[in-house]
């Protein structure tokens, strides 16, 4: 709600700020120490006697890989826990401090059960399908013919999200920018790390992320595309009520041979 | 303006090379600038970052000889960067920090099973807010002379982090981490202090080493090359020994 009012007067009048000079210099260096410091190295502003311009901007990700009550992922010996996983925990809209309390939560449950796994099972690393592929895409990269930055398009793809899919979203907005995801999909190949070295190459690691990125946004959008309703973070400016009958659920994303599929799970509630 | 940057990849011939980099830059930060290198000039640049805002520690180097966080360091015209010290440079500003950082293990830096598990009070809390603070980028460690003889050393941060748990009041026995960092420890710092300004969260490694000396000197434990240098080492109230006088 904060961030969308924000962003509308970011769009009307250009600037937004906060004001914390009524909390006085003792509080905020007792309190918001780390906060001073940012405003002043970052904006050059400092709060105790100045305003902080601000825009919103995401600090967590909502959802996950879906685990199990141990936190195991569906391919077993493998555990997922903090940001990454859904615990069920969050709903639509995380409240502040729980996500540190997540990653203390299941961090351990993880840790643990990830041991007594390993300790119990011989050979904890099986070669799998998902393995092969992402063995044949490294082998397959230096094939790739790097016509097209990743980095550029990287840029591009947050600026499209930033406007389309982030914190006020519409169907056509959304559909524009899965067929540019789509897009950058199929011209993967035409991109590429330019430099080929083995040793430690953030290039390469950079490119693989990229692809993974391409690889989770199209989940992302088609999520947002098929719940036409609001709920927590996620606000449809064409569907702004919350729909209880159809969408109280979480929504679960999967691949089968590749191919995107999508549900509610009422029951993951 | 001109950015010099030490690059080095050991599976080039000609070992670590100086290259100059002309940039647009205005109060711009050194990861902003290195960034910018990578993406749009020269994608084999290569560095560590993550939180981009000070907070995570990974971009630690040095410029014109003094260690900063890339992140929060402004860049101006001329400057040298390069990696950090005292550790193996794996290619450009990446280094090896396996070595470093295994020593916080060493010196027991870490909370004891002994320790009991109690509410602290906010004034408790602010003996070692700061030194819990650490982020662990080893730009102290990269600052610290005493590498230079002496590799074993636990060096600063991790003596740092074993004085934030001797000092922790739930730690009911710090016996055992006072013990572990008399040899390659406290005794081994020469009190240069060159380790404090580099700190990117205000910690003086000093001033907690310092702490740890005063600790072990209630707890029995003396300065061995005092003790060496006095040959009989200190009487039970603390006063050197200069042995038997001889009438
Ligand atoms: C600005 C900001 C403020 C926040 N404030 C709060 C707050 O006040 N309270 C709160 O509860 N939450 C807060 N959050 C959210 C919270 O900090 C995060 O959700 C939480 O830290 C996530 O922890 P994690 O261990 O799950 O993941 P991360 O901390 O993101 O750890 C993931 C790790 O995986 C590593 N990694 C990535 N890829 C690979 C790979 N291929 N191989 C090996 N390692 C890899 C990364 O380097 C990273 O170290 C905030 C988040 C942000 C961004
Ligand atoms: S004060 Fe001690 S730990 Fe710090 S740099 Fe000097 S010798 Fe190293
Ligand atoms: S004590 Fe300071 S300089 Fe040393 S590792 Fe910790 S944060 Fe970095």
């Amino acid at each position: 709600m904060v961030a969308r009012e924000i962003l509308k007067e970011l769009e009307q009048s250009g600037a937004v700020y906060l004001d914390i000079r009524h909390l006085g210099e003792a509080f905020i260096d007792e309190q918001l120490p780390q906060e001073r410091k940012l405003a002043q190295l970052y904006e050059n502003v400092d709060p105790v006697h100045e305003l902080i311009p601000i825009k919103p901007a995401a600090h967590y990700c909502m959802g996950g890989i879906e685990v199990d009550a141990m936190s195991q992922t569906a391919l077993s010996g493998l555990y997922a826990c903090g940001e990454c996983a859904n615990h069920n925990v969050h709903g639509a809209n995380r409240l502040g401090g729980n996500s540190l309390l997540e990653v203390i939560v299941f961090g351990h449950q993880a840790g643990e059960y990830a041991a007594r796994y390993a300790q119990e099972h011989q050979n904890t690393c099986n070669p799998n399908e998902q393995f092969q592929r992402d063995k044949n895409f490294i082998e397959g990269i230096k094939y790739f013919t790097n016509q097209i930055d990743f980095y550029e398009k990287h840029r591009f793809m947050g600026n499209i999200f930033y406007n389309n899919a982030a914190i006020i979203r519409e169907d056509k907005g959304l559909k524009a920018v899965l067929a540019a995801v789509r897009q950058l999909q199929q011209e993967l190949p035409f991109m590429g790390p330019k430099d080929k070295s083995r040793t430690y190459n953030t290039n390469l690691i950079e490119f693989i992320e990229f692809g993974n990125m391409v690889e989770l946004a199209e989940v992302v959008l088609v999520s947002a595309i098929s719940r036409k309703e609001s709920r927590g973070a996620h606000f449809r400016s064409d569907a702004p009520q919350r729909d209880n009958e159809r969408f109280h659920a979480h929504t679960v994303a999967w691949k089968e041979d590749g191919v995107l599929c999508l549900d509610f799970m009422k029951g993951a509630l | 303006m001109t950015v010099e940057v030490l690059r080095y990849c050991p599976a080039a011939p000609n070992g670590a090379q100086k290259i100059k980099y002309e940039i647009e830059a205005n109060n711009q930060t050194l990861l902003e600038v290195l960034t910018a290198i990578k993406t749009e000039y020269d994608a084999t640049l290569s560095f560590n970052s993550d939180c981009r805002s000070g907070v995570c520690g990974s971009c630690a180097m040095r410029v014109n000889g003094v260690e900063v966080l890339a992140c929060t360091y402004k860049v101006h015209d001329g400057d040298t960067v390069e990696p950090l010290r005292n550790m193996e440079v794996i290619r450009d500003l990446v280094v090896d920090s396996d070595h470093a950082l295994a020593f916080n293990k060493k010196a027991h830096a870490y909370g004891s099973v002994s320790a009991v598990t109690r509410n602290v009070t906010p004034e408790e809390e602010k003996v070692n807010e700061l030194q819990s603070a650490c982020i662990l980028c080893a730009s102290c460690y990269s600052a610290c002379p005493v590498y230079e003889v002496n590799s074993d050393f636990l060096g600063p941060f991790a003596l740092t982090r074993s004085w934030r748990y001797v000092s922790d009041v739930r730690e009911s026995d710090v016996s055992d981490k006072i013990a572990t960092i008399q040899d390659n420890g406290i005794w081994d710092c020469t009190l240069c202090n060159e380790c404090v300004p580099v700190c990117p969260v205000g910690i003086a490694p000093k001033q907690d080493i310092v702490m740890l000396r005063n600790k072990s000197g209630v707890m029995g434990y003396m300065d061995p090359s005092f003790s060496a240098n006095f040959g009989g080492g200190f009487g039970n109230d603390g006063t050197p020994d200069f042995g038997d006088p001889a009438f």
